[in-house]
């Protein structure tokens, strides 16, 4: 997309007023959908869809031999594939410097032991490892590919799965590794500090996130932050123009703090925390039930999709508590429903967003506090594989993560 | 790995001998303390002192402009050639572009490089044209490329800071357009000892975090290069894992350490035109 | 003339270390002309000076873009600041320029040369470019052919068209004082010219057509050139 001189300057002008050309602030990102597991061939894969970036990633796993100079660690590769499907210009090799300038930065972002332990991927020192092939697909590109790219990644390795080893036979120079036939017998990659790469640029005498393909061509300097945590963990400049030292810090300042917002977003998305405790008539301690957050040991950072309730009442005294459990499951019995016999009423509740279970069970929304379609609201979108949910994540900042979390196993 | 099959290539699966020789063994806090000893550096360094530098223009003749530059130990030669169309272009473009290349000879470093561009050269390579890119005034070869090649003979830490400060002087003796010069400088950091411009050992520690005082913490390289008269960052990259008021200390001892270059890089300029100039009165 | 702006370069002194300063006439200018470096501040940017070759603006001062020393040309009452290398400029053709090619390819609609002097400057690297067969003569333009006008190997003297989207340079023969300079005949025997469309060889003595270019001797001025034209 070529812009004239007019476009352009309207584009500035809109920044400066702090009103973007799609209506955001200069802070904000798109709207975002993020998927897991699906691609079934892979051991982990996420797809990431960014306004008009549209990224596919997939995890492979091979066993391998470590590198002599270090023979405690595992591999980790990236590979970046620019598919001329995302735009016409990545056609025969136009996509090679993109690709290129992609897979080194995300090597770079995650060659810090601080940031991802490669410790964890060996198998027997010097002899045998695993080697985790990052495949990063292109599928569309609409500004603001770095940033996608490492959410996309994040996303994939969290959700990979690597097979456990059970036995390791050493016969001289042989290594013959069994690895546990048990399907779901696996480990997860430790993600939680991986890195997330955000841009930064600089239109006019201000800084911008997430571009868009018109604010990047108006941009004469971009830096790119990936932020692990608290620290940066790479920082590359882009772009064609020069920085000064302070528009410098004020880029690295506004990188972290979005990274840092765009990072906690993410990680609320995948992973799912839920009260867990239960109580019944007999036991004096109410705590689960009247407040949950007060059980120690309450709160699990479950791998599963659903918080639940499960709520017994006795009929007759009605409304007698017999017990309650509150938990979570990946497919729970009933979603919302109240099952009654003779004796008893059950109710079961069921939600998708974080520490949500943790009202009385009666009523049909499941967190007392979360009645309004507010923050932290549970939507429902029949329609989007099993039981899938769209999860609404808002900060101060208006950042919206529109995360599709689909489950297909 | 791509594998050149027009070139007699070594086998393919060697090993230096020295990851078997007793030296390795050494563990990575005893090896950094060999390196840095009472804020003194193996080669009797201050922490913030950077290494004397050597610079001769014109050593490639065939090429119009070229510098070679020693930083201690590392040597680069880089040179530039004129402006040419850019090739398997059809569109016209406004500004000129800049090619950089970006290769450690095969023997400059303790490992055997390739042919071959790796990876990390390639990476270099980037970061190189990154840095010139703001710096040549494209816009006065338009449709024009500009070739820039910079050869490691010998690496011994900073290579990149060195190949970009070469570049620099070897624009200036092109006589391609430039909006000012350029200087580099490379920067180590563990935990809270800081090492300006680091040799190959220091840098590959700060790559990595070595226990000091029985705890780990931030470690990192961060590469700069600056326009110096006009106070811009034309070239910026970190590595590793440093938190924001470490790399803003960071930028600031960069920055002193590009402006310490300078003089000497002017010096040597203004010579070379001098002499040049002679030699143009005395032919005539 | 009392103004000046330039940087004194003391050759041994660190440039860095001097400001704007010391007062530099226009009669030191022509001895011993400041020796400036890309990126150096040279002097305000105001009515009296404007930024010229080798140097650029910004924020009101004019910079300079080479290594070179510094020059001053008065043209329409502004002083107009300029920059020259030491060593060789990059020469590139621009529009309007008198360029000597050599043909490589001919065909029907055009042939394709490689531009190897600009003016006088011999270049490093040879530019492709192409000459139409409209752009041979001047007139009836449409019955000019390209096969009877050059054949690859022959040295042209060409003008620069205006450069266009097309990424390569255009040239033009449509003056009388461009065209073929040195061609060889089939055999390989240099030739000499006999008309304006033929050449014949000095062996041989085989005719052959060309587009053959009148080769103005060099210690002709414009003047003169310029009176021969009006009496013809």
């Amino acid at each position: 997309m070529a812009l004239c001189e007019a476009e352009k300057t309207f584009v500035l002008h809109g920044v400066e007023e702090n009103f973007r050309i799609d209506g955001r602030e200069r802070e904000d990102y798109r709207p975002m959908e993020l998927e897991t597991d699906i691609v079934s061939h892979a051991f982990g894969s996420a797809r990431l869809r960014l306004a008009n970036t549209d990224v596919l990633v997939a995890v492979k796993i091979e066993v391998d031999t470590p590198f002599p100079e270090r023979p405690f660690e595992g591999k980790l590769e990236f590979f970046v594939d620019c598919s001329a499907n995302a735009t016409p210009d990545f056609e025969g090799r136009g996509g090679e410097g993109v690709a290129i300038e992609i897979s080194n930065t995300l090597s770079a972002a995650y060659s810090s032991p601080n940031v991802f332990d490669l410790k964890k991927l060996c198998i027997l020192k010097g002899k045998k490892c695993w080697k985790v092939y990052v495949d990063i697909l292109l599928l569309e590109c609409g500004g603001n590919l770095f940033d996608a790219v490492s959410l996309a990644v994040k996303a994939a390795l969290w959700n990979t799965q690597v097979p456990l080893v059970k036995q390791i036979d050493i016969d001289g120079n042989n290594v013959e590794i069994k690895v546990s036939e048990e399907l779901y017998d696996c480990r997860k990659l430790d993600v939680e500090k991986a890195p997330i790469l955000v841009t930064v640029c600089k239109i006019g005498e201000h800084c911008i996130v997430d571009p868009n393909v018109a604010e990047e061509q108006c941009s004469v300097g971009s830096v790119v932050v990936a932020v692990s945590e608290d620290k940066f963990s790479t920082i590359l400049q882009t772009g064609t123009g020069s920085l000064h030292m302070s528009t410098l810090v004020d880029c690295l300042q506004l990188g972290i703090k979005v990274a840092q917002r765009l990072d906690a977003a993410l990680w609320d998305t995948l992973t799912l925390e839920c009260y867990t405790c239960s109580t019944t008539e007999d036991e004096s301690d109410t705590t689960c039930l009247d407040n949950p957050s007060g059980v120690v040991g309450g709160v699990t950072d479950c791998d599963k999709k659903y918080c639940i309730i499960v709520r017994v009442d006795y009929k007759d005294p009605r409304g007698k508590l017999a017990s309650i459990l509150r938990s979570c499951v990946d497919k729970p019995t009933y979603t919302n429903d109240v099952i009654e016999d003779e004796t008893h009423r059950v109710y079961y509740r069921s939600c998708r967003t974080a520490k949500c279970n943790g009202g009385s069970g009666r009523s049909d929304s499941t967190s007392d506090d979360n009645g309004s379609l507010g923050d932290k609201s549970t939507i429902y979108c029949p329609g989007i594989g099993d039981g899938a949910v769209a999860v609404t994540v808002s900060f101060s900042i208006l950042l919206f993560a529109y995360a599709f979390v689909r489950y297909v196993r | 790995m791509p594998v050149d099959h027009k070139r007699i290539n070594g086998p393919e699966e060697t090993v230096p001998y020295s990851l078997f020789t007793k030296l390795n063994t050494k563990s990575l806090q005893q090896q950094f303390k060999e390196q840095v000893r009472d804020e003194k550096r193996s080669d009797n360094r201050l922490l913030l002192e950077h290494r004397k530098i050597f610079i001769k223009t014109g050593l490639v003749s065939q090429a119009k402009g070229s510098a070679y530059i020693e930083q201690g130990k590392t040597k680069v030669i880089v040179s530039v050639f004129d402006p040419r169309e850019i090739p398997n272009r059809t569109d016209y473009s406004l500004k000129g572009e800049i090619y950089c290349e970006f290769k450690f000879a095969t023997f400059s470093c303790t490992k055997r490089r390739l042919h071959q561009q790796d990876t990390e050269e390639k990476q270099y390579s980037a970061l190189m044209k990154q840095a010139l890119d703001s710096t040549v005034c494209r816009h006065e070869f338009p449709n024009f490329q500009v070739d820039i090649y910079a050869f490691v003979l010998h690496n011994d830490g900073s290579a990149l800071s060195a190949a970009i400060t070469a570049a620099g002087v070897a624009l200036a003796h092109a006589g391609v357009p430039m909006y000012d010069l350029i200087v580099s400088a490379t920067l180590g950091i563990q935990q809270n000892i800081k090492l300006l411009d680091p040799s190959v050992t220091e840098q590959w520690l700060c790559e990595m975090p070595v226990p000091l005082d029985g705890k780990v913490g931030n470690q990192g390289v961060i590469v700069m290069s600056m326009l110096q008269s006009h106070e811009q960052i034309s070239q910026f990259y970190q590595v590793g894992n440093l938190s924001l008021e470490d790399i803003t200390d960071s930028i600031k001892i960069l920055e002193n350490a590009c402006k310490e270059l300078i003089p000497l890089i002017q010096k040597h300029l203004v010579k070379h035109v001098l002499k040049t100039m002679k030699n143009k009165s005395e032919d005539k | 003339m009392k103004r000046g702006l330039f940087f004194n370069i003391d050759k041994s002194v660190r440039l860095q270390q001097i400001n704007i300063i010391s007062c530099v006439t226009m009669k030191e200018l022509r001895d011993e002309p400041p020796i400036c470096l890309p990126g150096q501040r040279l002097c305000l940017s105001d009515k009296i000076y404007t930024s010229g070759q080798g140097t650029y603006e910004r924020r009101g001062y004019i910079y300079s873009q080479l290594a070179g020393y510094v020059d001053i040309v008065e043209r329409d009452g502004v002083k107009v600041v300029e920059v020259h290398t030491s060593g060789e400029q990059t020469v590139v053709p621009t529009q309007g320029d008198i360029v000597t090619a050599q043909v490589y390819i001919i065909t029907q609609q055009h042939c394709k040369c490689f531009i190897k002097c600009v003016g006088d400057a011999v270049l490093r690297r040879p530019f492709r470019a192409i000459l139409r067969r409209e752009d041979i003569r001047a007139t009836e333009k449409d019955k000019a052919d390209i096969y009877k006008s050059f054949r690859p190997g022959d040295i042209i003297l060409a003008r620069v068209l205006p450069i266009t989207e097309a990424h390569t340079y255009q040239l033009s023969t449509a003056e009388n004082e461009l065209g073929v300079v040195i061609a060889h005949s089939e055999h390989g025997h240099p030739m000499v010219p006999i008309s304006w469309t033929e050449m014949q060889c000095s062996k041989t003595y085989i005719k052959e057509c060309r587009k053959v270019a009148k080769v103005v001797p060099e210690n002709v001025d414009q003047e003169t050139l310029k009176k021969r034209k009006k009496s013809e």
